[in-house]
């Protein structure tokens, strides 16, 4: 660059000129020459020099007018003042009006000229370099923000989906309604649930919980929702009895996880509900914290619990049966709500929920106590499945 | 809330990891790596996981505590333990019922003092495996309170061991 760098130098006086010119070539700088304002701007049109260097002082347009259209025309290129009444406010209007620099003539040592222009053309690579650089950025984010919009848009379209699966809040199956919540930690959650009557008298319901959570956790909920309703159909086609046997069923989803050959497992409570009698049995693998039941102001923990689905391990699953009374309430929520505050210790909480749910009816009495809301940022996602036996028919 | 912190050491083929402070799914896969270097160079005679330092442990690293142990045991070591003092593990270790998969005890302290009568055998029974498993964490212990055995951030010897 510092071969074929081109100075201008505007200046009347020619003695002056010859002199700069002189030292220019000496460091193998071309040189064009102006001996006046308007000669200068058409030279600088013509010959796009890298430096200008301007005298202030010449006859016709004024230097400092000169150097404003300059800066305007080429805002660039580096305007170098060298004016021979170097006053403090001819320096302050020159360095307002855009100058790169100002010396003041004499110029004793032409050398320092040369280094100006240098210091010049460098600070003005730089800049250039600086812009490029902050366009190429800039062009690159647009694409980064493009790309994250499409991910978005295919994260909003599954959580959609994945909210879509499920099922109605404030279902009522028989003798039982259901209330469910879903607080997802990220855009999707790894945290599911469902409830679906099963023949005339029964209903079942489940809650599971996904190792990790995002895209790969809830795309297992989906299989899982896939396999259960697998035993559905089952059931209503072939009176296929495995989905109203939670034991059974959480062997046969564990065996078909396990063939997906995908390292995440799955804690997953499993409930069948008679409706006339309200008998309730269960399987737990590894569902934590364990689900509440309430009958009347008597709280208790179904502690039988196990190993989780798709884990490897020699523990069975948790099984056990129990019942709800007319007004009886059962909550179930996936660990995240033992997040909610990290400061009190699982058992404080978990008993804490013990004290909440006796005084509940009802899931939002439950979330209101909980203070949980839609906006709540979570560390982890949060399922809550909530379940009563109405009093009496109707 | 202290930062998550997984450290190593072993002792006789018996290889200990210390996890301290918070640790979530963010850590997993390099302690995932750093296992399977292990197992991949062989010479694994026990895995002790000692969670005494741990505030939590999230659903990821939970899982892979028990594929690690699954397997240790198909590289037929049959020792894989848990120490572990924090109420909230322990509940949490109970639901997924990993007590009837590793030998989960609280304090590594209270064992028998005299092991020095236990001879390598061909096959070692269970109890002779876990008091021996026992000493090489006490052992351990004591000596990285000594500073004479500086247990090794497994993350850190990941990035030098991994090429370039």
């Amino acid at each position: 660059m510092r071969e074929s760098a081109a100075v201008l130098i505007v200046d009347d006086d020619s003695w002056g000129r010859r002199a700069f010119r002189h030292v220019f070539e000496r460091h193998h700088y071309q040189v064009f020459e102006a001996e006046d304002g308007a000669s200068g701007m058409l030279a600088a049109a013509e010959h796009q020099p890298n430096a200008v260097l301007l005298d202030l002082r010449m006859p016709g347009l004024d230097g400092l007018d000169v150097l404003g259209a300059l800066v305007r025309d080429f805002p660039d290129t580096p305007v170098i003042v060298v004016s021979g009444v170097g006053t403090m406010q001819d320096v302050v209007e020159a360095l307002r009006r855009g100058a790169w620099d100002f010396i003041s003539k004499p110029v004793l040592d032409p050398e320092f000229l040369v280094h100006a222009v240098d210091r010049a053309l460098e600070k003005a690579a730089l800049l250039r370099e600086n812009r490029d650089y902050s366009e190429s950025l800039k062009q690159a984010n647009q694409r980064l923000s493009a790309a994250l919009d499409e991910l978005r848009a295919d994260e909003q379209a599954a959580r959609q989906l994945q909210f879509q699966l499920l099922p109605e809040d404030g279902l009522r199956i028989g003798m039982h309604r259901f209330y469910r919540r879903l607080f997802p930690s990220q855009t999707l959650s790894g945290d599911f649930l469902e409830y679906f009557p099963l023949g005339d008298r029964h209903s079942a319901f489940y809650l599971a919980d996904v190792a990790g959570h995002g895209a790969a956790s809830a795309f297992i909920t989906a299989i899982l929702t896939t396999l259960v309703s697998k035993h559905r159909e089952a059931f209503s086609t072939r009176d296929d009895p495995t989905i109203l046997r939670p034991a059974e069923l959480l062997q046969s989803l564990d065996a078909d996880l396990r063939a997906q050959r995908l390292e995440k497992h799955v804690t997953m409570f499993y409930g069948v509900l008679d409706s006339a009698t309200g008998r309730l049995v269960y399987g737990n693998a590894g569902a934590f914290p364990f689900p509440l039941i309430a009958n009347g102001d008597d709280v208790v923990e179904l502690q039988n619990s196990g190993r989780p689905l798709n884990l490897p391990g020699s523990a069975g699953f948790g099984a056990g049966e129990t019942s709800l009374a007319p007004g009886g309430r059962l909550l179930i929520a996936s660990d995240g709500i033992l997040e909610l505050s990290p400061k009190e210790g699982h058992r404080a909480r978990r008993e804490g929920l013990a004290r909440i749910l006796a005084k509940s009816h009802d899931l939002s009495s439950v979330l209101e106590a909980l203070a949980l809301e839609e906006a709540t940022t979570l560390t982890d996602d949060i399922a809550i499945l909530f379940l009563r036996r109405e009093e009496s028919h109707g | 809330m202290a930062k998550a912190h997984v450290t190593h050491a072993e002792s006789d083929g018996v290889h200990v990891l210390r996890y301290s402070g918070k640790v979530d799914y963010m850590s997993a896969p390099a302690i995932r790596r750093f296992l399977d270097g292990l197992f991949d160079r062989g010479k694994v005679r026990g895995l002790i996981f000692d969670l005494s330092d741990a505030e939590a442990l999230d659903s990821t690293n939970l899982g892979l505590l028990a594929r690690m142990r699954e397997r240790a045991e198909r590289c037929h070591c049959n020792g894989s333990m848990i120490v572990s003092r924090n109420e909230d593990i322990n509940d949490v270790l109970r639901s997924m019922g990993f007590e009837q998969s590793f030998e989960i005890v609280s304090d590594a302290q209270g064992v028998a003092e005299n092991c020095s009568d236990c001879v390598d055998a061909p096959c070692p029974s269970t109890s002779e495996l876990r008091e021996t498993m026992l000493e090489a964490h006490k052992a351990l212990m004591r000596l990285s309170e000594s500073g004479r055995v500086q247990f090794a951030d497994v993350v850190a010897c990941l990035e030098s061991e991994q090429p370039h």
